[in-house]
C-alpha cells in the first residue's frame, strides 16, 4: 500500500484516527497503541508526564491494523505500539518509522468463559461442542490471527479432533475489530467463550469470567515492538517514550498490567 | 341559548362575526361540546352534561356544511358523495350509483369524476350539499353556504336551497349575514349578540318589530326607543334619548320600541306640507347606493332622533342630494305602532 | 462551499475506484453477502417501523394526554443517542443476560448475533425518523377535513383510513424513506448489538469498517455502492411526493 489518496479520504481518516490538531502551547506526544495496551499505556502515560513537566501524551488505541491504515493515509503520531510483527513490519516497510522497532512485551493468548459458564466450557476441547456462541477478534486483528494460528496448533493435538479449528470456526458468531469488544461480550454474558489476551483480564474483566489457560506449546505468543515516527514533530519526546517502556520501571508496569516483560534473552540477542 | 326547531322548518341564524353562529353549529353538529346544557334531537339526547352524555359527531343523524365545504382534494366528486355512504357499510358499487344518481340531480352528472379543484365554487357547493344530502340526514346545518359565490351563483343555489330546506321531515339550521337569505329561506330567523339570542321569530316579525339595534339594521328598519307620552290633545309621542317622534296609541305604556322601515319617510329641500305628522329637518350624514344596481339610495340624516331614509335614485339626483345638504324627513305617525 | 465538503468526499471515493474493477468486485462473496443482508434487513427494519410505528404518530399527533411530552422526548431519544450506546442499551435489554433478555432466553428465543438482532438494531435508531415526519403530517391535515369527516358518520377507523392517510400519504413515504435510509447507513448498534458475521450479520456498513482494515478497494467498491444505493433512495424521496401530488390533480379544468 501506500499509494496516495486524494486529500479528501486523508483529510477523513484523519479525523477519524483521532490524531487531533497540534497544540501550540504544551508538546503534545501522539501515542498509536495496540488496544491489548490501553491500560498500561495509560499508566506509562501518566508517568511520563510527570517526568517531563509541560508534556502531554495522547494514546490512540486500535487494532494494530487499523493503526498502520491510519499512519499510511497520513495520521500524524510521534509513536507506533504494535501487537503484531507483520503490522510493524508493514510500517517499516512503507517507510514510516524513525529507527528500528523494539520488541518490548510479550502476551499471550488466554480463553475466558462469563463467571457463571452457561456453556459448561471447563477444558479447551469443550469449545468444539456445537452450538456454543464462540466470539473473537476478526482475523486482520493480530490478536485474531494468533487465535487462528492457536487453533490450528490444537487441532489433531492430544485430546483434540483434527477438525478442532472448523468445528470451534463453526460456532463464530461475531468477529470484533478489536480484542477489547471480545472481552466485553463475554463479560457482558452474551459470548459463551471469547479468545482474548491474558493482559485483557483486568479485575473488571476477571470478576465477570473464569479464564482457561493455553497450554505454551499451542499458544502463539504475541511480540509487541515499538519504535518512533518518522512523521514526529517531538522525535526526542518520542524516543523518550520508547525508552521509558523499554526501561525497567516501564516493564514493572506492563508487568503489572498482565504482559510479560522482555526475556533477558530478547535483550541479549542484540534486540536494543 | 336555547331553543328548537322542528321537521320541515328551518331556523335561519343571523349576527355579527364572532357573534357564536358558527359555534352553535359546531356544538349541535357534536364537533365542540358545551360547557353545560343538552342538545337533543327528537328527544334523544346527544348531549347531556348532567347525565355525562356526548354523544361523537359521527354517530349524529346530522348533516354539516361548512363554510368552505371541505371537499377531500384527494377524492373525486363522485368518491366525496359516496364518502358518507362508505363510511356506513353501504358497499363500494351501491354507494357509488347513489352517488352518481344524487350529483345527477344537481346537474352535476358530467364532472363525477373531477377533483374539487377542478370544480367552480358554485359546483363544489352543489357537491358539498349533495355529500351531505345523500345520508338523509334528519338535520342538515349550514354555515354561510352562499357567502363564497358570485352573485348569479348565489340566486341560482338560493332557489335550490329552498327546496332542498323545505323537504320533509328535516329540521335546518342556517347561518347566514344576508338579509335576503334569511328572508327568503328562513321558517323563523333568530339573532345571535355575543353568545346570546335576542330575538327569534318569523322574518315578518323581525321585519316589523326588531328588538335590538343589530336586528333592526340587519332588516334594514330604523328602530326607536323610548317612553310613551300621552299630550293634552291625546296625541301620542315616542320620547326617545334622541329626539321624540309622534306615534299611533296602540294603548301600551311605559319602555315601548318603534320600527320605522325607511322606505316611509319621503325627503324634501323645502318644509313639506301634508298630513305627515313627523317633519324633520338635518343635514344629509351619508348616501349610500343600494345593490345591486344603485336603484335605490339609503340616505343617512342628522334628525332628532336619527333616521336612515330610502329613495329612488332618480329622486336623489333630481334634488340633488349631497352630503350635508339640509333637508326635511317626513313620515307619518299612524304607521308606527309602538311595542314591547 | 458546504456543497463541496458534502461533494469532494463521495467524489473522492467514486475516483478511487475504476468501474470496470467495481463491476467485477460486485461480484465477490463478501460483498454480495453484505448487499443482500442490507437489503433484507433494511426492508425488514422499516417494515417494522412504519406499522409499529402508525399508531404512536397517530397518538402523538392527534391525541393529548398526561406525560405526552415525555413520549415525545423519548420517541426522539434513539435520534440523538451516539450509536454504540443505543447498541450497548440494547445488548443490556435484549442480551442473553438482559433485562428483558433473560425472558426471551427462557422461551428459547436469544437475540444477541443473529440477523433478527440487524434488524432490531436498525428499527431502534430509524423509528424516529419516521415517527416524527408521519406526525407532522398528520398534523398537516387540516382538521376541516376531519371534521367533514365525522359530520358524514365516518368513525375513526374510516376516517383514519380514507381521510387522514391518503392526505398525509407523502409525508408517510417520506419518513418511511429516510428511515430506510438510517438502517441502511446504521453501523454502532448493529457492530455492538448483533455483532459481525459476515452473511449473518454483517452489512454493508460493517463490510466495509471491517475491509478497510486489510482491503481498501474492497471497501471502497462497498461504499461506492452505498452511496450510489442510499443517493437513489433520497432522489426518489424528492422526485415522488411531487408526482403523487399532481397525479391527484390531474384532468384538465373544465370550461365552466
Amino acid at each position: 500500500m501506500g499509494a496516495s489518496l486524494p486529500a479528501s479520504l486523508t483529510l477523513a481518516l484523519t479525523l477519524l484516527s483521532g490524531a487531533g490538531r497540534a497544540r501550540a502551547q504544551s508538546d503534545l506526544v501522539t501515542v498509536f497503541a495496540a488496544a491489548s495496551l490501553t491500560e498500561a499505556f495509560n499508566e506509562l502515560g501518566r508517568r511520563f508526564e510527570r517526568e517531563h513537566p509541560g508534556t502531554r501524551v495522547r494514546f490512540n488505541y486500535a487494532g494494530s491494523q487499523q493503526l498502520v491504515l491510519q499512519l499510511q493515509q497520513g495520521a500524524e503520531a510521534d509513536a507506533f505500539a504494535s501487537a503484531d510483527e507483520r503490522w510493524m513490519r508493514t510500517a517499516q516497510e512503507d517507510g514510516l518509522l524513525a529507527g528500528a522497532p523494539t520488541l518490548f512485551a510479550r502476551n499471550r493468548l488466554v480463553v475466558i468463559v462469563p463467571a457463571g459458564n452457561p456453556a459448561r466450557v471447563s477444558a479447551l476441547p469443550d469449545l468444539a461442542r456445537p452450538g456454543l456462541k464462540i466470539v473473537l477478534a476478526a482475523e486482520a486483528v493480530p490478536a485474531g490471527r494468533y487465535t487462528r494460528q492457536a487453533l490450528d496448533k490444537l487441532a489433531g493435538a492430544a485430546g483434540f479432533p483434527a477438525d478442532y479449528a472448523a468445528l470451534v470456526l463453526a460456532n463464530l458468531v461475531s468477529e470484533e475489530d478489536n480484542v477489547k469488544a471480545v472481552a466485553t461480550k463475554v463479560e457482558l454474558g452474551e459470548a459463551d467463550a471469547g479468545f482474548v489476551y491474558r493482559s485483557d483480564v483486568r479485575p473488571g474483566v476477571a470478576r465477570a469470567t473464569k479464564v482457561l489457560e493455553i497450554p505454551n506449546r499451542y499458544n502463539v505468543i504475541a511480540a509487541y515492538s515499538i519504535a518512533p515516527l518518522r512523521g514526529s514533530k517531538h522525535i526526542a519526546l518520542a524516543r523518550r517514550f520508547v525508552e521509558l517502556v523499554l526501561g525497567d520501571s516501564g516493564q514493572v508496569v506492563l508487568e503489572r498490567h498482565g504482559l510479560t516483560r522482555r526475556s533477558a534473552s530478547d535483550t541479549a540477542a542484540g534486540r536494543p | 341559548m336555547s331553543f328548537e326547531v322542528a321537521p320541515a322548518e328551518t331556523l335561519v341564524l343571523v349576527g355579527e362575526s364572532g357573534a357564536g353562529k358558527t359555534t352553535v353549529l359546531r356544538l349541535l353538529a357534536g364537533l365542540d361540546e358545551p360547557d353545560a346544557g343538552s342538545i337533543r334531537l327528537w328527544g334523544e339526547p346527544y348531549f347531556e352534561k348532567n347525565a355525562g352524555v356526548s354523544v361523537p359527531a359521527w354517530r349524529r343523524d346530522i348533516a354539516y356544511l361548512s363554510q368552505d365545504y371541505a371537499l377531500f382534494p384527494h377524492l373525486s366528486a363522485g368518491d366525496n358523495v359516496a364518502f358518507g355512504l362508505r363510511a356506513n357499510g353501504v358497499r363500494a358499487r351501491d354507494a357509488r350509483a347513489r352517488a352518481v344518481g344524487a350529483l345527477e340531480r344537481v346537474g352535476l352528472a358530467d364532472v363525477t369524476r373531477h377533483r374539487p379543484g377542478q370544480l367552480s365554487g358554485g359546483q363544489q357547493q352543489r357537491v358539498a350539499l349533495a355529500r351531505a344530502l345523500v345520508l338523509e340526514p334528519s338535520v342538515l346545518l349550514l354555515d354561510e353556504p352562499l357567502s363564497a359565490l358570485d352573485l348569479r351563483s348565489r340566486g341560482e343555489l338560493r332557489a335550490e336551497l329552498r327546496t332542498v330546506l323545505h323537504g320533509p321531515a328535516r329540521a335546518s339550521v342556517y347561518v347566514t349575514h344576508n338579509p335576503v337569505e334569511a328572508i327568503a329561506l328562513g321558517t323563523r330567523v333568530a339573532a345571535i349578540e355575543a353568545g346570546h339570542i335576542t330575538q327569534i321569530g318569523t322574518p315578518d316579525e323581525l321585519l316589523r318589530r326588531p328588538r335590538t339595534p343589530y336586528v333592526a339594521a340587519f332588516m334594514g328598519v330604523n328602530l326607536l326607543r323610548g317612553r310613551l307620552i300621552r299630550a293634552a290633545d291625546g296625541r301620542a309621542r315616542l320620547e326617545t334619548a334622541a329626539g321624540s317622534v309622534a306615534v299611533a296609541d296602540t294603548g301600551e305604556e311605559g319602555d315601548l320600541l318603534v320600527a320605522l322601515d325607511p322606505r316611509d319617510i319621503t325627503l324634501h329641500l323645502d318644509r313639506p306640507v301634508g298630513s305627515a305628522q313627523n317633519v324633520l329637518r338635518g343635514p344629509i350624514l351619508e348616501l349610500r347606493p343600494e345593490p345591486p344596481f344603485g336603484e335605490r339610495v339609503r340616505v343617512a340624516v342628522q334628525t332628532e332622533p336619527p333616521l336612515v331614509a330610502e329613495v329612488t335614485r332618480y329622486a336623489a339626483e333630481s334634488l340633488r342630494l349631497q352630503e350635508g345638504t339640509p333637508v326635511w324627513a317626513a313620515f307619518k305617525a299612524t304607521g308606527l305602532r309602538p311595542y314591547r | 462551499m458546504l456543497l463541496c465538503l458534502f461533494a469532494l468526499p463521495l467524489l473522492a471515493l467514486l475516483f478511487r475506484v475504476p468501474p470496470a474493477s467495481l463491476l467485477q468486485r460486485l461480484g465477490q462473496p463478501v460483498v454480495l453477502e453484505a448487499v443482500r443482508l442490507s437489503l433484507l434487513t433494511t426492508a425488514a427494519a422499516t417494515c417494522l417501523v412504519v406499522v409499529l410505528g402508525l399508531p404512536v404518530a397517530y397518538l402523538v399527533a392527534m391525541r393529548s394526554f398526561p406525560g405526552k411530552r415525555m413520549l415525545e422526548a423519548l420517541i426522539d431519544l434513539p435520534m440523538v443517542l451516539p450509536p454504540t450506546v443505543a447498541g450497548v442499551g440494547l445488548l443490556l435489554a435484549f442480551g442473553r443476560a438482559g433485562l428483558a433478555g433473560r425472558v426471551l432466553a427462557a422461551g428459547g428465543i436469544s437475540l444477541p448475533f443473529t440477523t433478527a438482532a440487524v434488524v432490531l438494531a436498525q428499527a431502534f435508531v430509524a423509528a424516529p425518523f419516521f415517527i416524527t415526519t408521519a406526525a407532522a403530517g398528520f398534523r398537516e391535515v387540516e382538521p376541516r377535513y376531519l371534521d367533514a369527516a365525522a359530520t358524514l358518520r365516518a368513525g375513526p377507523g374510516f376516517a383514519l383510513r380514507h381521510v387522514l392517510l391518503p392526505m398525509s400519504l407523502p409525508s408517510l413515504l417520506a419518513g418511511a424513506a429516510m428511515s430506510w435510509a438510517r438502517a441502511l447507513g446504521e453501523f454502532g448498534a448493529t457492530i455492538t448489538f448483533a455483532g459481525n458475521l459476515p452473511g449473518r450479520t454483517q452489512t454493508m456498513p460493517l463490510a466495509v469498517y471491517i475491509a478497510l482494515q486489510t482491503d481498501l478497494d474492497a471497501s471502497v467498491t462497498l461504499s461506492v455502492l452505498l452511496v450510489l444505493v442510499s443517493f437513489s433512495v433520497l432522489v426518489l424521496l424528492r422526485w415522488a411526493p411531487g408526482r403523487l401530488a399532481s397525479f391527484r390533480a390531474r384532468a384538465p379544468r373544465p370550461a365552466s
